[in-house]
């Protein structure tokens, strides 16, 4: 059973308290939406790679670059 | 009696013994799902939190097995603003906004960094127990995994709310993983405005 530590700071006691039914659901949500965080941001950044690599490509080629591409090569 | 490594980095144009420890804890064997300081007490004007620690999550940027830190079991979602650097071999990287679940994390290494790595942090809480504002954090924290990478972050937070902080509580950003052992967290009062 996964365990909290308590530090009270008005008497300094140290408790180890075993989590409750409610705290083990919340923290499976916490992961629910940590791992749906996760995805979007390595999706997010796979296509922002893969937009630069596109308008540098057209860049090199000399060829016209879209709206999309050439507001990410321009801060 | 003076805390080592204090002196340095307290707030400015503050005598030294308006700093003062309030609590301190390191985890032991096996880790923990989260670290809670309780019972703060109301009598300073700002807190200070430094630790040294190492999330219990894998992670495949081995420089973020992140932790997060909430009030009174609150996480800070409204309206914050993170600004950071990420700095690995090949980029540095600079975001705002912080993460949807409201985790404000701090840059420690994951459970797959190498052994015995350990990020550090210092964490100033503004005004914790003025019930006229809201409540604000800065934050800097990171680690250098040497060849895997390393991450320097500073950081801004907000509490959107005015209640005095009572608690503060640590744990793992992905909810499921922990803190790991030999993880230290000091809480520190500081006196004056």
């Amino acid at each position: 059973m996964p365990t909290k530590l308590v530090v009270n700071c008005e008497t300094g006691e140290q408790t180890e308290i075993e989590l409750t039914a409610e705290e083990i659901a919340q923290r499976e949500a916490d992961a629910a939406a940590y791992a749906a965080e996760v995805a979007a941001r390595e999706e997010a950044e796979a296509a922002r790679a893969a937009l630069k690599a596109s308008a540098r490509a057209k860049l090199v080629a000399g060829t016209p670059l879209t709206e999309e591409e050439a507001a990410v090569l321009v801060l | 009696m003076p805390i080592l490594g204090t002196l340095a980095s307290q707030f400015s144009g503050k005598p030294f013994e308006s700093f003062e420890s309030i609590a301190s804890t390191t985890v032991g064997s096996g880790g923990q799902s989260s670290i809670e300081f309780t019972s703060i007490p109301q009598t300073y004007t700002h807190l200070q939190v430094r630790f040294l620690a190492r999330g219990g999550r894998s992670d495949s940027e081995q420089y973020a097995g992140g932790i997060y830190f909430q009030f009174n079991s609150n996480f800070l979602t409204s309206l914050h603003q993170v600004r950071g650097l990420k700095s690995t071999s090949l980029s540095a990287q600079g975001w705002s906004g912080g993460l949807s679940n409201g985790f404000i994390m701090l840059w420690v290494p994951a459970s797959n960094a190498q052994a015995n790595t350990f990020g550090v942090g210092i964490i100033d809480i503004l005004d914790y127990a003025n019930t006229n504002k809201n409540k604000v954090a800065r934050i800097l924290s990171g680690n250098d995994l040497n060849t895997n990478g390393g991450a320097a972050a500073m950081t801004t937070a907000l509490w959107n709310s005015t209640s005095a902080i009572t608690s503060i509580t640590f744990g793992p950003t992905d909810g499921i993983g922990s803190i790991s052992q030999y993880s230290q967290f000091a809480l520190y009062g500081i006196k004056g405005s």
